[in-house]
């Protein structure tokens, strides 16, 4: 039967992980004969994350590209990349959810308690800190205030690596680096830029990469059941398809806005990373415990 | 257009009834999810987070601090302190009037609360020395007004959360000051133009030594606004965060250096403001899970693609903006028509290139003045309440001040500077 | 009989308004200490912010409630003022049946919803299901339903000593506009 796919994404219109999947649902539209269906809700206009998933849950929305936050609480697994320097590098990463890791993962998530089918990941690019001024060594950031996600994890992690983590309602961190509530903060370069972080002063990008996550494209497992088998293989196929398209607009992305951002005055600073990766070793004992073997097979995908 | 016709018709329909505005926005919010299939849980869901944001939190702080400020003692001696400076003029006691509501818009974002509590107090006294009652009531109505436009405002609270977020809370309150002093401003020289042309009777000089000890007094209640202000623009804390300092001040103030408000009132104080909060807070929840499936059923999107098909000139625009802005107000209240309509306008004012800050100064002057005007307007009927006159008498004496407060609102609508230069110089961009 | 439902109902309404004014007052205490914790301590208090959010919506519920009793939410009576009052008795009916409605569906909707979360947890507090989180829902929605019914079976309730007890001396609580449902 005929089917309106409504998808939804925190991420503005025009963002990558946005584009990728209005793509997917081109395909469907031309695969199905106009069939099925996707009608995108960019800008978190119907709701946050965790409200997103909520609706997947009960068939309110079909498709949903989420961070892993919202999925570690029923998913332990996946937590795993939450882990300050668990990737080597962003090719690393690609590696590891392009192979059996990443394959596993997406299936622990669609037989679990989530009702959600995981249908391929989406890449969320690397986070580096940017701070009102330069930050090379963890010496640097004794004493600079930044704003981190509200996880206990991430905020020891930056107290870890040498500053002091605040976490923060995303929506409040422009007023509180404008006013100085903060001192930085840390994102990709896209968001760093879509924010207007840029503008507050904050205006040196330590390329420190401490966390690399990706996120995850999931649809409702209501809809997925009303599926046809052919039907299913076919969207397994175009989100497979979808997430290497995502990581080519990415890619473009973070080279079309660290030029606007360097454009705009912001100073890219290439760092050593390796004592960061040092000072964060308590926190991923701490945390990580739990994860010895996936960790060790992330560790062993060259 | 037949789902748009069955959410909106409904809720419509439901407000002519008299169902209470939060339920009927919930209500026709679940018809269009059966209409449209949506399960009914997510309407839940929606009504349930949109209580759910940090940036909410600033209203129950500002609501209770402005509570506390207004009924612990601090109204009177606003008065007092606006005596002090104007009281001597001709007409003066219309001007106290005018620069206490300045001064309450400061601690306060209710003109509801500020008309009952500077009108019991002035209104009797004004009429006491000869003015007219009807006049006495229209000042305290209209200069109200003031207090949603100078920060604190938890309204400009409501609007940037309507906005999406996208919209600094910061910015808006700096935003609110200039617009807010001009309409004091306004209000002013039309009460020292009436008093002259009718001749009514001039205040005394208040003796230096009382005067200073009136002034101490009142700064006491004015540093909340200091500490807010100061506070948020400093980077000592967020604007949420400021919020909760300044009802940590107003009780400091109240009950350890006023000290003429006694403990056992406050359990009726947090009952009272418990009734106003809620109501705003549960037309909130309501409120976003009508916008929820708005949004569902794209109608913000129609919308814009049909007011901008009528005309791309944006005074155009914006005069057409204000003109249904001013006749909603009549009608209904100002923080359910900032939900409904912040989601559906802003959009296409943003098309034509107007700061998202800057329409909000718009949309408070335009729901401000629906306060006031019948045939609901709650400032109005606490106003004739606290004057002890018919509406209709307080509306007549109203009329002159509609039409300065209709001069300001052009006033802001089309100089942007207005709005947009305070928050630019302290803020920066 | 009808005296014990009103007593009883009384402490019910009594219930919410110390349940919401406690919500108020912790929140006004988290908040400025999350800021001590960030200049005092060093370092960010992680839990005030969510902690204020969830007593935040406690409020809302349940102090809705009370304000449906207190006949305090807004709603327009420019309409009905004008109708003949057999037509108004008529339109009230429909009110209270829609109130009813909304009240039951946020009960049933409401604790369908707390069910199917129930299994999570929230991301900021990891202690905390989701589902507890939207228990408010359907609670205040059940409270709100006794205040209806009780409503419509002996009327108006807003004249009550417990609910009067707020009342200023004179008049400046009055809120002519919002009126009874
Ligand atoms: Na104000
Ligand atoms: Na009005």
């Amino acid at each position: 039967q005929n089917m309106v796919l409504k998808a939804h994404d925190t991420h503005p219109a025009g963002y990558p992980t946005v584009v990728a999947v209005e793509n997917m649902g081109k395909k469907l539209d031309a695969a199905t004969n106009g069939r099925i269906k996707v009608q995108m809700f960019p800008g978190a206009v119907l709701g946050q994350e965790k409200e997103a998933v909520e609706q997947a849950q009960l068939g309110a929305i079909q498709l949903a590209r989420i961070s892993l936050g919202v999925i570690g609480p029923v998913v332990p697994e996946v937590d795993v990349f939450n882990m300050p320097f668990v990737f080597r590098d962003i090719a690393h990463m690609r590696k590891v959810i392009d192979g059996q890791v990443g394959t596993d993962l997406l299936d622990k998530v669609s037989a679990s308690q989530a009702r959600l089918v995981a249908l391929g990941w989406m890449d969320g690019g690397a986070r580096s800190l940017y701070t009102k001024k330069p930050v090379r060594t963890p010496a640097d950031l004794k004493g600079v205030k930044v704003r981190m996600m509200g996880n206990p994890l991430f905020v020891d992690t930056m107290n870890a690596m040498g500053g002091n983590g605040i976490s923060m309602a995303y929506g409040e961190v422009f007023s509180a680096l404008q006013t100085g509530v903060i001192d930085g903060a840390e994102n990709n370069p896209p968001s760093m830029f879509t924010s207007n972080h840029f503008t507050t002063g904050a205006k040196y990008y330590t390329q420190t990469n401490h966390l690399i996550i990706p996120e995850i494209l999931v649809m409702s497992k209501v809809t997925w059941d009303k599926l046809s088998a052919q039907d299913k293989a076919l969207v397994k196929r175009v989100a497979r398809e979808a997430q290497m398209d995502q990581r080519a607009l990415w890619d473009k992305s973070v080279e079309e806005y660290t030029g606007k951002l360097k454009a705009a005055g912001v100073e890219f600073i290439q760092i050593d990373t390796k004592p960061f990766f040092d000072a964060t070793a308590p926190v991923r004992t701490k945390y990580g415990a739990k994860f010895g073997e996936l960790m060790q097979r992330i560790a062993a995908v060259q | 257009m037949m789902e748009a016709a069955v959410l909106l018709g409904s809720f419509l329909l439901l407000i002519l009834i008299g169902m209470p505005v939060a339920y009927a926005l919930g209500v026709s919010a679940l018809i269009g999810a059966w209409w449209i299939d949506i399960p009914l849980d997510a309407v839940m869901i929606a009504i349930s987070s949109g209580v759910n944001k940090f940036s909410l939190l600033a209203i129950p702080f500002f609501v209770l601090a402005g509570a506390i400020m207004a009924e612990g003692g601090m109204a009177r001696r606003l008065v007092a302190f606006a005596n002090v400076l104007v009281g001597f003029i001709r007409g003066g006691l219309s001007l106290v009037n005018i620069l206490a509501s300045t001064f309450f818009g400061a601690i306060s974002g209710s003109s509801m609360a500020d008309t009952a509590s500077v009108g019991s107090v002035l209104i009797p006294e004004m009429s006491k020395k000869g003015y007219p009652r009807d006049f006495a009531t229209a000042v305290t109505v209209a200069g109200s007004v003031q207090a949603i436009l100078i920060p604190p405002s938890h309204n400009a609270v409501i609007y940037s959360l309507a906005a999406g977020g996208t919209v600094s809370i910061a910015a808006l309150f700096m935003a609110g000051v200039l617009p807010g002093l001009l309409m004091g401003l306004t209000l002013a020289v039309l009460c020292l133009i009436t008093a002259k042309r009718r001749g009514f009777p001039k205040g005394e000089v208040i003796p230096m030594r009382q005067a200073l000890r009136i002034c101490a007094d009142a700064l006491w209640g004015l540093m909340t606004m200091v500490i807010i202000l100061g506070g948020i623009l400093s980077g000592v804390f967020t604007a949420t965060e400021s919020a909760s300092v300044a009802v940590l001040w107003a009780f400091f103030v109240t009950m350890f250096i006023y000290r003429d408000y006694q403990w056992r009132e406050i359990p009726k104080l947090v009952h009272r403001t418990v009734k106003t909060l809620a109501i705003v807070m549960i037309l909130i929840g309501f409120a976003a899970s009508f916008g929820y499936i708005m949004t569902l059923m794209q109608i913000p999107l129609k919308i814009t693609t049909f007011l901008t098909t009528l005309s791309d000139n944006r005074y155009v625009i914006l005069g057409m903006i204000n003109l249904l802005l001013l006749v909603l107000g009549t009608l209904m209240d100002m923080a359910p028509l900032i939900l409904i309509l912040t989601p559906i306008l802003l959009p296409v004012v943003k098309l034509i290139g107007v700061d998202p800050v800057h329409f909000g100064m718009i949309m408070m002057v335009n729901l401000g003045i629906g306060l006031i005007t019948p045939p609901v307007g709650g400032v109005l009927f606490v106003g004739s309440a606290v004057g002890k006159l018919p509406i209709e008498q307080v509306v007549k004496a109203l009329t002159p001040f509609f039409f300065a407060l209709l001069l300001v609102l052009v006033a802001v609508t089309y100089i942007p500077a207005l709005s947009l230069w305070l928050p630019g110089l302290v803020l920066g961009s | 009989m009808n005296n014990t439902i009103h007593r009883a109902l009384d402490r019910l309404y009594l219930a919410c308004i110390w349940l919401a004014g406690s919500c108020i007052f912790l929140m006004s205490l988290f908040i400025p200490w999350g800021i001590f914790a960030r200049y005092v301590l060093g370092t960010g208090s992680q839990w005030p912010e969510p902690v204020s959010i969830l007593l935040m919506v406690v409020f809302t519920f349940f102090g809705a409630a009370v304000a449906y009793r207190a006949g305090a939410h807004i709603a327009v009576a420019m309409l009905t003022d004008r109708l003949p009052e057999r037509a108004q008795h008529v339109l009230r009916g429909v009110v209270h049946g829609l109130m009813l409605c909304i009240s039951a569906f946020m009960v049933f909707y409401g604790t369908s919803l707390c069910m199917g979360t129930w299994g999570q947890t929230i991301p900021d507090l990891p202690w905390m299901p989701v589902g507890a989180a939207y228990l408010p829902v359907p609670l205040g929605g059940f409270i709100t339903l006794l205040f209806v019914l009780e409503h419509v079976v002996f009327g108006s309730q807003a004249h009550r000593p417990v609910v009067l007890f707020d009342a200023l001396p004179d008049h400046t609580t009055a809120t002519p506009d919002s009126k009874d449902a």
